[in-house]
């Protein structure tokens, strides 16, 4: 360890912000990558499933209507 | 041996059976890649020795020097594949350059922040009219404009031409990126890794470097892969296949939703 409290880590000879500043916004922009993809194909699935359920009643119905 | 080859690259090049095969790789490479980029990132912060000139603040390469080579190596694969695309016409690369573009725009404007963040304390100035970062700042307009284009243009072929135009054209710019700070004079400092040479640096501040670098092109595989299986299904919606998967997805909710209204005693 090059640091022997957490404050002189924190500090890093006065580049912390400079350094805690680059890690925070890069994990910050990979998150955002991450989860805005995750949330456009969820939506997307979600959409899908809505309208295979939707036909899979069509189906059930007229099957019905033709026993009838 | 060959044939086997050429085998596996049909199936491969076969959409339901890549949505399958590529799964174990897919997750081999995010393990491997995210304890490498952990563990390099952890030694780069904690454990590396200061530079002698630019003291703590040159922890920062451990963060925008995998994040610079790859922005430069997807535009490369991107250029690739739309070369490739445009002769052959074979769906899946075209499907792993749609994957493969956001997380290389985003790559590239981590490299250009976290650069100006170390040139405030090294160079005093956040931006300077260098090479190096113009051509670079070029790179994520390059990517910005291939990202609208799959984005707007309507009719499936005509942005993927685009895309594969703008990308085998705009690649000329990723030599100028890699050798700016060698044919001219710049602000910026030279490569830390060449293939001819031993690293400036020692080996406590350049192995958790090799670290995390290896470690993000693990994850960027990674990325491709799982992201490459989302866009298959979008693109195949209507094809039997995918219709089957979103069979078995209903039923598998299905079963979750009944099981949970029949035992509520395990949720709770």
């Amino acid at each position: 360890m090059r640091f022997t409290s957490l404050a002189e880590l924190l500090a890093m000879n006065g580049h912390g912000i400079y350094v805690w500043s680059s890690y925070g916004i890069s994990v910050v922009l990979v998150v955002a990558l991450i989860f805005g993809s995750r949330w456009r194909f969820v939506r997307w699935r979600q959409t899908m499933l809505q309208q295979r359920q939707w036909q899979q009643r069509q189906q059930a119905h007229s099957t019905a209507d033709a026993q009838e | 041996m060959w044939q086997g080859f050429v085998k596996w690259f049909y199936q491969m090049a076969s959409l339901p059976l890549f949505y399958t095969k590529i799964v174990p790789w897919m997750r081999g490479c995010g393990f491997a890649g995210a304890s490498l980029l952990c563990v390099g990132l952890m030694w780069g912060l904690l454990f590396a020795p200061a530079d002698y000139q630019q003291g703590d603040s040159f922890r920062i390469i451990y963060i925008h020097v995998p994040a610079a080579s790859l922005a430069m190596s997807i535009y490369v694969l991107l250029a690739l594949w739309g070369l490739i695309f445009l002769i052959w016409r074979i769906k899946l690369v075209d499907i792993f350059a749609q994957a493969l573009a956001p997380l290389g725009a985003t790559s590239c404007a981590i490299a250009l922040i976290t650069g100006a963040l170390w040139g405030v304390p090294t160079w005093g100035a956040p931006f300077a009219a260098d090479a190096r970062i113009l051509s670079m700042a070029f790179l994520l307009m390059l990517y910005i404009g291939l990202l609208l284009v799959r984005a707007q243009i309507k009719p499936l072929a005509k942005a993927q031409q685009l895309v594969s135009v703008i990308a085998i054209v705009g690649v000329l710019n990723v030599p100028i990126i890699k050798y700016s700070v060698e044919w001219f004079t710049t602000l910026h400092q030279g490569a830390t890794f060449t293939l001819t040479e031993k690293p400036k640096m020692p080996p406590s501040m350049y192995l958790p470097l090799l670290c995390s670098v290896l470690g993000t092109y693990l994850c960027m595989f990674s990325w491709l892969f799982s992201q490459a299986r989302r866009v298959c299904l979008m693109r195949e919606a209507d094809k039997r296949w995918v219709q089957a998967w979103l069979v078995q997805q209903l039923d598998s909710e299905h079963a979750a939703t009944s099981q949970a209204s029949q035992d509520p005693g395990v949720i709770q």
